[in-house]
């Protein structure tokens, strides 16, 4: 044998035994499931989410040391869909933390499938029984609940129009939209309003019209629409164009944010109340820093999507120290952490699984208003309204 | 009061819906062709509308302009894929033009995005006409006067013409009419081009009222499917009574019991199919 062949050999023998060694040091990225409708009513949800949870992932790599393997799931706003596919990452992948902008039932099912699994999810749905009486220890929330999205629009509103006392709703008949409602009934009763009537409708609804005529003869004082994405974008579109703008005030609760507002333009807008869970011209270092990390991403501001996916990310790591994943571990150290949110200051109880943050009320402002196409609302509160430990219906099992 | 604005509402909405289906309703009943890709060439024809308003175009260059160029499109495809379906089995024709709808909404999606987007109806008619406490917008009025025009010349073309006179016999007997000199084939293309600028003018006129997203393709499929099979297969005035039906009863139910305003019109459907499986003026096949 050669010298020259010894030595080749002997470095392709080195390589050999020490290949293991590097495929076990890329396999310490630690998989992360981003698991969004991508398909389905509520495909809008997942491209935005999933550059908030870039943005996040980039920035603890750099930062923190931290090193996700991003996956990315379509939950096709199927909640049995999305607790399959919650189960094929698990397994396939060893996938133990996940997040998600789902639809509510989708939420409450993947959070029972992470107990199971032994994994955590963050979320950002809206229905109260996420970190109520469904809640399990395994799954966070990341967004004002309908109880706190209520308070902080329609109380507020309630006392810039002092003179509205006949409110009329308008909503999508599943646990979200009934629990927008009730709490819409009970803060009208607690102000002295009154709920005058309401439509319920199916969450394939496109054709409003029919209630819009049920509105207008009630003739309210106000209109609120508890619909969310495409349809609350569809029903104030048709609620503006049957002249009920220029007969009472519209409110939209829940609304998608940046990109909805967007989609229907200032001349629809203008003078509408509008709840967000977002805005991205909220004045504070994190989310000035955030709007500026979202830039190289996509040439829009960060709408409340974008947010989401950011704030979900940002929590659980705010729970892990290092690479490994001891899912326990991680929950218990999330557990009262507080974090400088995009929103504002934000805690994660440990009693609920919340994360506290901001509610924003928005007022459409007018076209000739507006300093560039993107400045569509001023906001006009900002509340953190959520159950205080003594209301929750939280048990952790 | 409320159902007396609730029934006009209806007759309007069923008026759109007729628009809807009418595209449709000619392409199978004159073809007995089964196109699964009608919804998609409406939600192209309001995207194309979308396009237009966003070059600075006016709805009315839309109008005119986009039903013409959808109905090239399908041209196009009857010409390359349709035309070898004729004489094959519906299974065929559903998988074809499945293929092409799905290709189509991918395309719109992946081109504009999964958000929707807002098309704005003419400035002239962006006003209300009240009656009495209610409004309805002039926009709609408008689209239900033109659904009215174009329901009207369309039964007369086919009912009262010569070429309509050709086209129904050629759905009845293509080779007696190719013995009498015509060409049936010719006849068939021009009678699925006419069904997809149809579409496509439903398209345009409907972008302004709803806004265009990925997903309102396989919602007007659904609608003018529910409208032709009601109607009964075939049968042109069928879609029209059964398009002013749906439209009337799902208005009326939005009061009457709201949660069941669009399930209406698939218990109506439901209904048909088990009481009269050709359709209410449909007839045996």
């Amino acid at each position: 044998m050669e010298r020259r062949d010894f030595l080749k050999g002997a470095a392709g023998a080195a390589l050999v035994v020490a290949m293991p060694e590097l495929v076990r040091a890329q396999a310490k990225k630690i998989p992360f499931v981003h698991i969004t409708p991508f398909s389905g009513a509520l495909a809008d949800l997942g491209p935005d989410t999933e550059i908030g949870c870039k943005v996040a992932i980039e920035l603890l790599r750099k930062e923190r040391k931290l090193d996700f393997d991003y996956l990315r799931v379509d939950s096709e706003s199927n909640p049995s869909t999305a607790v399959r596919k919650m189960q094929e990452a698990a397994s396939s992948s060893g996938a133990r933390l996940f997040v998600g902008a789902n639809l509510s039932s989708e939420a409450l099912a993947l959070g029972k499938e992470a107990r199971n699994l032994g994994a955590i999810y963050v979320t950002s749905a809206g229905a109260d029984e996420i970190t109520g009486k469904d809640c399990t220890r395994a799954m966070f929330r990341w967004a004002v609940p309908t109880r706190g999205a209520v308070e902080g629009t329609i109380k507020p509103l309630m006392s810039l129009l002092p003179n509205a006392k006949r409110w009329y709703a308008i909503t999508p008949k599943y646990v979200f939209g009934d629990a927008l409602l009730s709490n819409t009934e009970r803060v009208l009763k607690q102000g002295g309003a009154e709920l005058v009537g309401n439509s319920y409708h199916s969450l394939t609804e496109k054709e409003f019209s029919g209630y819009l005529v049920n509105a207008a003869a009630a003739n309210p004082d106000v209109l609120v629409l508890h619909n969310f994405a495409a349809q609350g974008a569809a029903c104030l579109r048709q609620a503006v164009s049957f002249g009920l703008k220029t007969k009472m005030k519209i409110v939209m609760v829940w609304s998608a944010g940046l990109d909805q507002l967007l989609s229907l333009g200032p001349d629809i807008l203008d003078g509408v109340y509008v709840g967000a869970q977002y805005w991205h011209t909220t004045d504070i270092p994190a989310n000035k820093a955030f709007v500026a990390a979202c830039a190289p991403f996509s040439k829009l501001p960060p709408n409340n999507n974008t947010a989401a996916g950011y704030a979900m990310t940002m929590a659980i790591a705010a729970g892990m120290t290092s690479n490994e994943v001891d899912t326990a571990k991680i929950i218990e150290n999330m557990q009262g952490k507080s974090l400088e949110g995009v929103t504002g200051p934000e805690t994660i109880r440990d009693f609920d699984h919340e994360i506290t943050k901001s509610y924003f009320l928005l007022k459409c402002k007018p076209k000739a208003s507006m300093t560039n196409p993107y400045d569509l609302a001023d906001i006009l509160k900002t509340s953190s309204i959520y159950p205080t430990q003594a209301e929750s219906l939280c048990k952790f099992s | 009061m409320i159902y007396a604005f609730q029934i006009v509402n209806g007759l309007g909405l069923g008026m759109l819906y007729c628009i809807l289906a009418l595209g449709l309703s000619v392409i199978f009943g004159l073809l007995r062709f089964i196109n699964f890709a009608h919804g998609e060439m409406f939600a192209l024809s309001a995207y194309l509308v979308f396009v237009v308003q966003y070059f600075g175009g006016s709805f009315w260059l839309a109008l005119i302009v986009v039903p013409l160029a959808v109905m090239v499109l399908g041209w196009l495809l009857e010409r390359s894929l349709i035309q070898f379906t004729y004489n094959r089995s519906h299974t065929v024709q559903i998988l074809v033009t499945f293929g092409i709808a799905l290709v189509i909404r991918e395309s719109l999606t992946w081109i504009f995005g999964p958000q929707p987007h807002n098309v704005t109806a003419p400035e002239s008619l962006s006003g209300f006409i009240s009656i009495v406490n209610f409004t309805f917008p002039e926009y709609r009025a408008f689209v239900i006067g033109l659904g009215i025009l174009t329901t009207a010349c369309f039964w007369y073309v086919l009912e009262r013409t010569r070429i309509g006179a050709i086209i129904r016999a050629a759905s009845e007997r293509s080779e007696m009419v190719m013995l009498l000199g015509y060409d049936a084939r010719k006849i068939f293309s021009g009678a699925f081009c006419v069904g997809i600028a149809l579409a496509g003018f439903a398209g345009v006129m409907f972008a302004p009222l709803r806004g265009v997203d990925p997903n309102i393709g396989a919602e007007a499929l659904g609608i003018a499917f529910i409208a032709v099979t009601i109607g009964g297969l075939g049968s042109y005035s069928g879609v029209v009574v059964a398009s002013l039906i749906l439209g009337v009863a799902q208005s009326l139910m939005s009061t009457i019991w709201p949660e069941g305003a669009s399930l209406i019109l698939y218990i109506a459907m439901a209904a048909v199919i088990l009481i009269r499986p050709n359709g209410l003026f449909g007839k045996t096949v």
